[in-house]
């Protein structure tokens, strides 16, 4: 058995891990738009590209009006790359799905093959949950023009908070369908089942310990999109329009520090999933009682 | 006529100028020709070369001030609004001047709501051409007027003579010429009765109503204005086209329902209920337009500003907006004031219209502007003190400077945006736009793409019809007058543009000046340079893109060879270093505008160095020698000329470009919707 430092020791390289990959994929994501800003000019300057976050925008904006025909193709191959990179995510997610299903020590490359051996069912479970999002995204928004038309005050607000009531509806539904999914995700690669077999046996784990799974899921929901927050005002506090090359470094370290500590929370959220999806509960009745201190 | 105030005869005639002026006004004719109303609204001209007098240091200051306009037109009013059918029925009279200088045989009328009678009228008949908004109207809306009498020319119905389609087009009846029985001489007054009903649209180009909200304006038969020399300004009402007229005293009653709340043009003299009905009486003096607004569900916020008697009329729910219109306008009010003559009205009205009739968002009359933007606006867009900005400084430039908006938007539209580009900037610095998670955008900034996109298809200086669509008009009369004015003050000096403006907003206040008594005031106080590149920028599509063509950097080797001196023949070896570098870098000017610039020169131990070109040149190199090497040369580092068409083509750095910001912030963004959308 491994003690509590070592879970803990394990969870940050897997972490680490799942942080590597979502950097790398990032920095694929984000290369159009590094070859625009060089390919734009602006970059020529003395200072680098700090011209382009200077304070009123000049610079900036007149790149961006030079490249609009640039522009539309980033985009279109930002979005590509998301969608297939957001796809092959499936796979590390599932090595560390792997990693946390067995106790023992057996390497990256063991759980990269396990992963790699349960990547179908891993992706079909991803594109389920992907065809149920986009149904809530849909329906919620075509109930928010509808309802929110129907609306007959001189008070926007009431409208306009209608509307805000309905997408946060959909935003719950859809948050709830990332959880059965993970949940599927969890019981798919421990024990072996498709898709279905393995959502249908996580809602009926989720029904048996629905509070447990909401508290779970809920805090670390919020911190991080607290930490999200952070990332985005804490590299807005570093002014990069000035020459120094620390300044983004800095905003850069900032930023991943932040994002390391999102990729932890998934790590450990997935190992709290595995211990309230165990089939058969510990001794003590509940999840909670068999493992207090493990929702970390 | 001060001498600095007279036109000097250019050094450099430039060829292309005068053939892009005719050329402009080519256009002019073309665009007039269309219009129905030719014989009424002649077109745009050059302002050629009548010599203009400058106004002079007399208005620096508001000691000159014309205390009030010359009441050409007035008008006494009285209106019924039915808010069920949107129907207006009025009747009133004009006491109209001939302030030209020949006899007037004839009127001209303006029946601005006939625009959306039918799908055939100037302003609707072209699925392209459809506004400032975009829209046609959705509801039919038009104006009929029942009777017109001259009691001093006989006291027939003068109506029964009128002729709906001046110009020709048999299908657009927004402007009427009425015969009179006899001519009115010059500088003689008559009276003019008469009655008219009306039914509003659905809200489009700045009238008509949503709901119960009603937004009254263009409603009443209006005197075109004759020009002095006995010319009609009045023209058909063109997509694109805002309006002129003379000044004049504005009398009105309107009748609403009881629980309607009012606000209007001028300042209230009376309010009472009466029958269920609400019955206010406004009065505005020297205005040239009356507006007025009624809506059973506004919210009411008054406080009184420089001495300014201010009413904020919004939405239930706008609050925030209502407080954040009087903290511009607190900020805007005595600004303006202080550099353009004191706001001379007790009052000023602000309509926020609910999101059903935003379109009648975003649009000055005479002490009443509109505003928008919904309630949920984070503090940071700035989009309610830009709108609210902006038509408070059409109060001078349009209202107080009544310039012929139809001939010359740019005069109104160009000053008043550079205007609230000031004005903002003044207050809200480099983020005069948009303050959002650490980014800061200026209005000057987003503007001036505007301004560069559209900057070489037409000249800014076209009538408003002879735009090809309002973004053409928007880029080049709002966008491009603000970026040349702009460039004038960052090249020519802040404060001798504030001053020309200053003299030129007291000197016409309650006239009717045009493009060459712009020029005059430039050029008085910001010397020919600046009313030449004026001049170009507006007449002659002018424009300038500034070049970093090159930049060689080299070790300095001493000079090698077979040398006679004093000390006899010496013969140096070729090669041998000096340990220091030279540096070549070419700057070229593309484009018709010479402005100077600024060159920066920086080297590896982080010296600069600054140089300055005329730019009277097409091209220029500057030779550089150092104990460091040259890394990098910008032109215009300080970016003054914003008309530069290219800004990144400024620069040239000796090494890879680096882009270690953008790198941060693009994997960073990603790297969070990796994250949050992850499988």
């Amino acid at each position: 058995m491994m003690t509590s430092l070592q879970s803990l020791r394990r969870l940050a390289w897997l972490a680490t891990g799942l942080w590597s990959w979502r950097l790398a994929a990032a920095l694929i994501v984000a290369a159009p738009w590094v070859d625009l800003a060089r390919a734009s000019g602006a970059a020529a300057h003395a200072d680098g590209d700090a011209a382009l976050f200077s304070s009123g925008g000049l610079v900036l904006l007149d790149v961006l009006h030079r490249a609009e025909p640039g522009l539309r193709a980033a985009a279109w191959t930002t979005a590509a790359a998301f969608a297939l990179l957001s796809l092959a995510g499936a796979l590390p997610l599932a090595a560390v799905l792997a990693a946390l299903a067995t106790r023992s020590r057996r390497g990256a490359f063991a759980w990269l093959a396990e992963g790699t051996a349960a990547f179908p069912r891993q992706i079909a479970i991803t594109a389920g949950a992907g065809v149920g999002r986009a149904l809530l995204a849909l329906a919620a928004a075509w109930a928010a023009v509808t309802v929110g038309a129907s609306f007959a005050t001189p008070d926007e607000r009431h409208a306009d908070l209608g509307r805000v009531a309905i997408l946060a509806l959909g935003f719950a539904g859809g948050a709830g369908v990332g959880v059965v999914a993970d949940c599927a995700r969890v019981v798919s690669l421990r024990d072996g089942l498709g898709p279905v077999a393995a959502t249908r046996r996580s809602l009926g784990a989720l029904r048996a310990g629905a509070w447990w799974v909401v508290r779970a899921w809920s805090w670390r929901a919020g911190v991080t999109a607290a930490l999200s927050v952070a990332a985005l005002v804490a590299v807005a506090r570093v002014d990069v329009s000035r020459p120094e090359p620390w300044r983004p470094a800095a905003a850069w370290l900032a930023g991943q520090l932040c994002l390391w500590a999102i990729a932890a929370l998934r790590v450990s959220w997935f190992a709290r999933l595995f211990e309230l999806t165990a089939p058969e509960p510990p001794a003590g009745g509940s999840p909670q009682a068999a493992s207090p201190a493990a929702d970390w | 006529m001060s001498a600095a105030g007279q036109r000097r005869p250019r050094r450099d005639p430039a060829p292309c100028r005068a053939a892009w002026r005719v050329g402009a006004a080519l256009l002019g004719l073309a665009a007039a020709a269309t219009s129905p109303a030719s014989r009424a609204d002649s077109p745009n001209r050059s302002p050629a070369a009548t010599a203009i007098q400058a106004p002079g240091p007399r208005y620096d200051d508001d000691a000159s001030l014309r205390e009030h306009a010359a009441a050409v037109a007035s008008y006494d009013l009285a209106v019924r609004l039915d808010p069920v059918v949107h129907d207006l029925r009025g009747a009133g009279t004009i006491r109209w001047t001939n302030a030209s200088d020949l006899p007037a045989g004839e009127i001209f009328v303006q029946l601005y709501l006939n625009a959306f009678k039918n799908d055939r009228t100037l302003f609707q008949r072209s699925p392209f051409a459809r506004g400032r908004s975009g829209r046609h109207a959705a509801e039919w809306g038009w104006i009929d007027v029942t009777r017109l009498v001259a009691p001093a020319l006989g006291g027939a119905d003068l109506w029964r003579g009128a002729d709906l389609h001046p110009g020709g087009d048999l299908e657009d009846e927004t402007l009427v010429r009425v015969p009179l029985p006899r001519p009115v001489a010059p500088g003689e007054a008559i009276t003019l009765e008469f009655e008219w009903t009306a039914r509003l649209p659905r809200v489009v180009e700045r009238t008509g109503h949503a709901g119960s909200f009603h937004l009254v304006a263009q409603w009443f038969p209006k005197l075109a204005r004759r020009e002095p020399d006995g010319r009609w300004s009045g023209a058909p009402f063109h997509p694109h086209a805002e309006f002129h007229a003379d000044f004049g005293d504005y009398d009105v009653a309107l009748d609403v329902p009881a629980q309607f709340r009012v606000g209007a043009t001028g300042s209230p003299v009376d309010e009472r209920v009466e029958g269920g009905r609400r019955l206010a009486r406004y009065s505005a003096r020297d205005v040239h337009d009356f507006a007025w607004a009624a809506w059973d569900s506004f919210v009411e916020r008054a406080e009184s500003i420089d001495g300014v008697a201010v009413r904020v009329l919004h939405p239930p729910g706008h609050h925030a907006n209502a407080e954040r219109t009087l903290a511009a306008l607190r900020h805007a009010l005595p600004w303006l004031s202080h550099r353009f003559g004191r706001y001379p009205y007790p009052a000023l009205t602000v309509v926020h219209p609910p999101a059903a009739a935003a379109d009648a968002g975003g649009m000055e009359y005479p002490t009443l502007v509109t505003t928008g933007g919904p309630w949920w606006l984070p503090a940071g867009a700035r989009w309610v003190e830009a709108v609210t900005v902006h038509e408070l400084a059409h109060q001078w430039f349009q209202g107080l400077v009544a310039t012929d908006e139809r001939r010359w938007p740019f005069l109104d539209e160009g000053l008043t945006t550079w205007v609230e580009q000031r004005a903002l900037g003044d207050r809200f610095g480099e983020a005069s736009l948009l303050e959002l998670g650490g980014l800061a955008v200026s209005d000057t900034a987003a503007r001036r793409v505007f301004a560069i996109r559209h900057g070489l298809t037409d000249p800014i200086a076209l009538p408003a019809s002879g735009f090809v669509d309002f973004a053409s008009l928007g880029g080049l009369a709002y966008a491009r007058t603000a970026t040349v004015l702009e460039t004038l003050a960052r090249v020519y000096g802040e404060r001798e543009l504030f001053r020309a403006l200053g003299r030129y907003a007291r000197r016409h206040r309650f006239e009717h000046p045009d493009p060459r008594h712009l020029v005059a005031a430039v050029r008085e106080s910001a010397g020919d340079a600046a009313a030449e590149a004026l001049e170009a920028a507006l007449f002659d599509r002018g424009w300038v893109d500034y070049q970093l063509a090159r930049l060689d950097v080299a070790p300095e080797v001493a000079p090698g060879g077979t040398f006679d001196g004093a000390e006899g023949r010496v013969v140096r070896e070729r090669g041998q270093p000096t340990n220091r570098w030279v540096g070549r870098v070419v700057v070229r000017r593309l484009g018709t505008l010479r402005l100077p610039v600024e060159i920066e020169l920086r080297t590896a131990d982080g010296g600069r160095e600054r140089r300055a070109w005329d730019g009277a040149t097409t091209s220029t190199v500057l030779e550089w020698t150092g104990s460091s090497p040259l890394v990098s040369a910008h032109v215009d580092p300080d970016h003054r000329v914003l008309l530069d068409q290219d800004l990144v083509n400024n620069l040239r750095r000796a090494g890879p470009a680096s882009t270690p910001r953008v790198r941060e912030r693009a994997t960073l963004v990603a790297a969070l919707l990796l994250a949050l959308l992850e499988p």
